[in-house]
């Protein structure tokens, strides 16, 4: 394919241009920088590229300064020997592809792009900026180690713009990819995304089960609550009617008791009062029957009359059984003596001189003879005799006397007694003791019986007055009657056995305890409630906040799935096209290169799947790499490898290659053998070199001037 | 004539999966929503409040919703307005319900919560009225909520609340509580408040009117309208007219963008700005089929989106424009010839999330050797 024309309106400077190319070597010239080379360069590329109907703001700066219309393009070319005519007008927004020949167009963008790519190789600008046209600038790059050879040329395989290298797309997505998975497999202080919000999923998750167990734990006490406090509304219903019925048995049973108790009461004070009534009138009885007793009324007298009477009748006992004895006792003295003479004798003064006169002239006979000691013994004995018999004469004598006295003193005293006797029974009207004594008796039994009867009274009373019992008795009435009041039909009803009243006593024991164990479990449940942190509303804020997080993570998982596969297929796609471009690559390469050197370099080796080059230096005697050649020699290299580049990826194509004098730093020799080349490519393809040099010239097809 | 506020499906204490952080936001609106419906019950002046089941979301809550129920039943029957409630399917009436937990007729004088198994009633002497309850025993039940439902007094007006789906057959499962136009029409009713379905709805209309009435707030997203509540007019002939009374606040919508005419991401966002609405909940669903070098960051469009709308969600259905991204876009010696070709392999043979995930990675790819920083 070869471009045949250029007309260009108001693009650019180029207010109108209109400028013929022919196949072969086309030289565009200018003397000076800024002469409109690019702008050619820039015209041809819109005329082919660009869209007149997109509404890219980028089209604006090809429109002529201060013009009112925008620009407008033609061009035409030839390819698989037809011929082609691409109009485009930028104002209008209208374009067209017609072949003339076979009459044929194409008016919309898709149909013209089509075309395009069939017959350029390309639709895209931006490829045929890479691939065909090869700049100055880029060349310098590569000579000056700003970019390697294998960068350079990956961009173009890439197929993007020169930017755009596939190894470093596949390294821009590891590297976004190790961002995002940061920290999944290892901790770290600042993990990326989807370890993040893992973390984050992991730790809400298990709040979110701990808050959901608490409110599940709650709401169960809630609903245990709402039913032991059912239960214990029972219990203490059960309770209070059990408690009720045996306290109605208590009361029952107190007020029998009491009931019973009063009615004793009652019945002993009435019986009490009964008796006390009944005393009282025997004492009345009984002091009436003693004042019938004549000369008795003064019961004190009479008393101490009766005590005197029988102290006298006393003595007179005394005395009147003491006389006869005390007679007996003097007769029998008097006999003794009448009849105890020798007691007498010996008693006498005569025997006492005896007794005397031996004993002195036995003692004093012991002085001539011993055996008058007997005699003084028996004298003294005798002496003694007659002692002892004086003394008890005498006592004997004293003791008649005595006796005489006594009984002239008891008889004296027996006419004592009945003198006084007789005064005492006079003053109480008696004619005998035997009177007194029977109206003592009577009285005294009178007495008796009354102070037995005042004795009970006074029992009976018992420190009481009979208006204050009879008072108590009222009282007794009155509490009975109450006792009885209170003992109502419903008490009555309650009766219960004691046998049953055990049983329902130990139903209320045991209704207590199940009371106490129901208030301890609700008390339970109202501080579980009470303690509880969490509710239901933390609970669905937990979960709101959990389905947030599981689609941020969700969709980091993805964006990490989808860089992935982009990765994995951008580096399949790169290997398998750079393994297929290697063989034609490397024969091609070293097929320029070995033109561009004269023969000085005709080994070239490329890595397998890779744009990576060995030259082989008969100098150094090895292969090597084209950066540690001289600074031409990896010009030349890199020109050989695009030019080898642009026959692989367009094939039978065969687009203009477009060079803006990237020569420029080649010796002659070198330039020579280039220009060679170039002559020989000429032959197969279109070739535009933009230069302000004359060096081209000698091998130009045609030479453009641009003034 | 006999005026009556009927609600149902408050759901007090629900869980708002779906909105993030502003979960707590709505549920505090829902509260508000509540209280704003009694207020709307006093200044109407209605005879009776009707709650058709679900007044809670669940059979757990917190306290605060319990006190607030309390508060504000006991706000109504301060303005002589008697209230009558049915468990429904989410308050069930099961051995952990909330109706078991909380003795809601002694702290709520004037509250009728109908907790017997069968029909049992409420007489309103001085309006003429008897209505009508049966509480939802289990979450799902096979069984008709309106069975048996008869007339059991001789008062002028008989009105009934139940909680369940109207039969439709095949798209109404037969465990949903099931119940039947027909029996709507035999239940002798003048009106039947109707719980369950989350919007406004009239099942039927002569002899038996019967409506549902949707939540007075957002509770789903398949709500389109902002919650209502529904007045009811019995008059004295016995005719029955209902009218909808906005509550709530907040409300849903879904848009759809066709990404084919979307040239770009501000084009995008501009789209979607128009129905900017701090009350709206919007789910966006991209579809179709969008420029291969339209790479879509959801997140970071939500982020940004953020601030014009309650809530807003976006959901990526569209699929890179394929028939562009031919291998002959690019000479086949290319690296990102290559690429194309063994993506759109990869994309072929997959299915599903899979496919999904794999024209993602061809956008990003591709744009990454267009020398596009997307990342």
């Amino acid at each position: 394919m070869f471009l045949k024309r250029v007309r260009l309106e108001n693009f650019k400077r180029f207010k109108k241009l209109d400028r013929e190319l022919s196949p072969g070597i086309n030289v565009v010239k200018g003397p000076l920088n800024e002469i409109g080379k690019s702008t050619l360069l820039d015209g041809m590329v819109a005329a082919l590229f660009e869209n007149p109907k997109s509404t890219r703001k980028g089209l604006e700066r090809y429109t002529t300064w201060g013009s009112e219309h925008r620009c407008k393009t033609v061009i035409e070319f030839e390819a698989g020997g037809k011929r082609y005519v691409l109009k485009k007008d930028f104002d209008m927004k209208t374009m067209q592809l017609a072949n003339p020949d076979e009459g044929r167009e194409w008016n919309t963008p898709k149909e013209i792009a089509e075309r395009l790519r069939g017959l350029l190789g390309t639709d895209s600008a931006t490829l045929f900026l890479s691939t065909c046209c090869v700049r100055q600038g880029e060349v310098s790059d590569i000579s000056s180690g700003k970019k390697e050879i294998g960068e350079g040329l990956e961009g173009i395989v890439t197929g993007g713009p020169e930017e755009a290298i596939a190894s470093q797309v596949i390294e821009k997505l590891d590297r976004q990819i190790g961002v995002l998975v940061k920290g999944l497999e290892r901790l770290t202080k600042s993990p990326g995304p989807v370890a993040r919000l893992t973390q984050q999923v992991q730790k809400l998750q298990q709040e979110l089960a701990e808050v959901a167990r608490e409110v599940t734990e709650v709401e169960g006490h809630k609903l245990e609550l709402v039913e032991v406090s059912k239960e214990l509304g029972q219990v203490e219903v059960k309770l209070g009617d059990a408690e009720a019925l045996l306290e109605k048995n208590r009361r029952r049973q107190e007020i029998e008791e009491r009931i019973n108790k009063l009615e004793k009461e009652y019945e002993k004070i009435d019986r009490l009062i009964r008796d006390i009534e009944s005393l009282q009138k025997q004492i009345q009885e009984t002091e009436s029957a003693l004042q019938t007793i004549e000369g008795f009324d003064d019961f004190q007298r009479v008393l101490e009359f009766g005590n005197q009477l029988r102290e006298l009748e006393a003595k007179r006992e005394n005395i009147s059984g003491d006389i006869p004895e005390r007679k007996q006792e003097l007769e029998s003295a008097l006999e003794y003596l009448k009849r105890n003479k020798l007691l007498k004798g010996l008693a006498s003064s005569t025997s006492l001189v005896i007794g005397i006169v031996v004993s002195i002239a036995g003692f004093l006979g012991m002085l001539v003879n011993m055996a008058s000691l007997t005699a003084g013994v028996i004298g003294l004995l005798f002496l003694l005799g007659a002692m002892w018999a004086r003394d008890s004469l005498t006592r004997q004598k004293t003791r008649i006397s005595g006796l005489q006295e006594r009984i002239r003193q008891m008889e004296e005293a027996m006419r004592e007694v009945d003198e006084k006797e007789g005064a005492i029974l006079s003053q109480v009207r008696c004619a005998s003791l035997e009177e007194f004594r029977q109206k003592e008796r009577k009285q005294g039994e009178l007495v008796k019986q009354k102070e037995a009867s005042q004795n009970q009274l006074l029992g009976r009373l018992g420190g009481q007055t009979l208006d204050q019992l009879e008072q108590q008795r009222r009282e007794t009435a009155r509490m009975l009657a109450e006792e009885r009041e209170r003992f109502t039909d419903d008490l009555r009803s309650t009766k219960l056995s004691p046998e049953e009243y055990v049983r329902h006593e130990k139903e209320v024991e045991s209704l207590r305890t199940k009371k106490d164990e129901l208030r301890s479990r609700k008390l339970e449940c109202e501080v579980g409630i009470q303690k509880a942190r969490f509710n239901a509303e933390d609970q669905a804020q937990r979960e709101e906040m959990l389905d947030a997080l599981m689609r941020a993570l969700d969709r980091e998982q993805r964006r990490v799935q989808v860089y992935q596969l982009a990765r994995d297929f951008v580096s399949r796609a790169r290997a398998e096209t750079l393994l297929s471009a290697t063989d034609v690559l490397q024969t091609e390469i070293q097929r320029n290169f070995a033109v561009f050197t004269n023969g000085k370099y005709r080994k070239v080796k490329t890595i397998e799947g890779a744009l990576d080059f060995s030259i082989y230096s008969e100098e150094k005697g090895g292969w090597t790499k084209p950066e540690e050649l001289s600074g031409g020699v990896v010009d030349e290299f890199y020109l050989a490898c695009r030019l080898a580049l642009v026959r692989l990826i367009y094939g039978e194509t065969q687009p203009p290659v477009v060079l803006d004098d990237p020569f420029v730093n080649f010796d002659e020799p070198r330039l020579a053998q280039t220009l060679e080349y170039l002559s020989q490519l000429s032959k197969e393809r279109q070739i535009i070199i933009f230069t302000l040099r004359e060096v081209y010239d000698s091998i130009a097809d045609k030479v453009i001037e641009l003034t | 004539m006999i005026r009556l506020l009927h609600t149902a499906d408050i759901h007090l204490g629900a869980k708002f999966l779906g909105l993030g952080d502003k979960g707590i936001a709505q549920r505090e609106q829902v509260r508000a929503s509540f209280k704003k419906l009694v207020s709307l019950a006093i200044a109407e002046a209605v005879n009776v409040v009707l709650v058709a089941g679900d007044l809670f979301d669940t059979n757990q809550q917190p306290q605060r919703n319990i006190d607030l129920v309390v508060e504000q039943f006991g706000l109504l029957m301060a303005n002589n307005i008697p209230i009558c409630l049915i468990p429904g399917t989410h308050d069930c009436l099961d051995s952990g319900s909330i109706y078991r937990k909380v003795k809601f007729e002694e702290k709520c004088p004037g509250l009728t919560l109908f907790t017997s198994e069968g029909w049992t009633y409420k007489e309103f002497p001085a309006l003429g009225l008897t209505v009508y309850g049966r509480p939802n025993l289990s979450n799902r039940a096979y069984k008709s909520p309106l069975e048996g439902l008869r007339r059991l007094t001789k008062t002028p007006y008989h009105v009934a609340i139940a909680h369940g789906s109207l039969n439709i057959p095949g798209a109404i499962a037969e465990d949903d509580h099931v119940f039947t136009a027909d029996q709507i029409r035999n239940s002798q009713m003048h009106y039947i408040g109707l719980g369950h379905w989350h919007r406004p709805y009239q099942c039927s209309n002569e002899p038996v009117v019967a409506w549902y009435s949707g939540p007075p707030e957002l509770i789903s997203t398949d709500q389109r309208e902002p919650g209502s509540v529904l007045i009811v007019s019995i008059l004295d002939s016995g005719r029955v007219e209902v009218e909808t009374k906005r509550t709530g606040l907040r409300y849903c919508e879904e848009l759809e963008i066709d990404l084919s005419d979307c040239e770009g991401l501000p084009q995008l966002k501009s789209k979607i700005i128009e129905k900017a609405d701090p009350d709206l909940v919007m789910k966006v669903i991209l579809k179709r089929l969008r420029n291969e070098d339209l790479v879509l960051p959801l997140e970071e469009l939500e982020a940004e989106l953020l601030d014009h709308f309650f809530y807003i969600r976006i959901i990526d259905q569209s699929h890179p424009r394929m028939s562009k991204l031919t291998e002959d876009a690019y000479a086949d010696r290319l690296i990102i010839a290559k690429f194309i070709k063994l993506m759109r392999e990869r994309i072929e043979a997959c299915e599903g999330k899979e496919q999904e995930i794999a024209e993602e990675a061809l956008q990003y790819g591709l744009a990454l050797l267009q020398g596009k920083e997307v990342l």
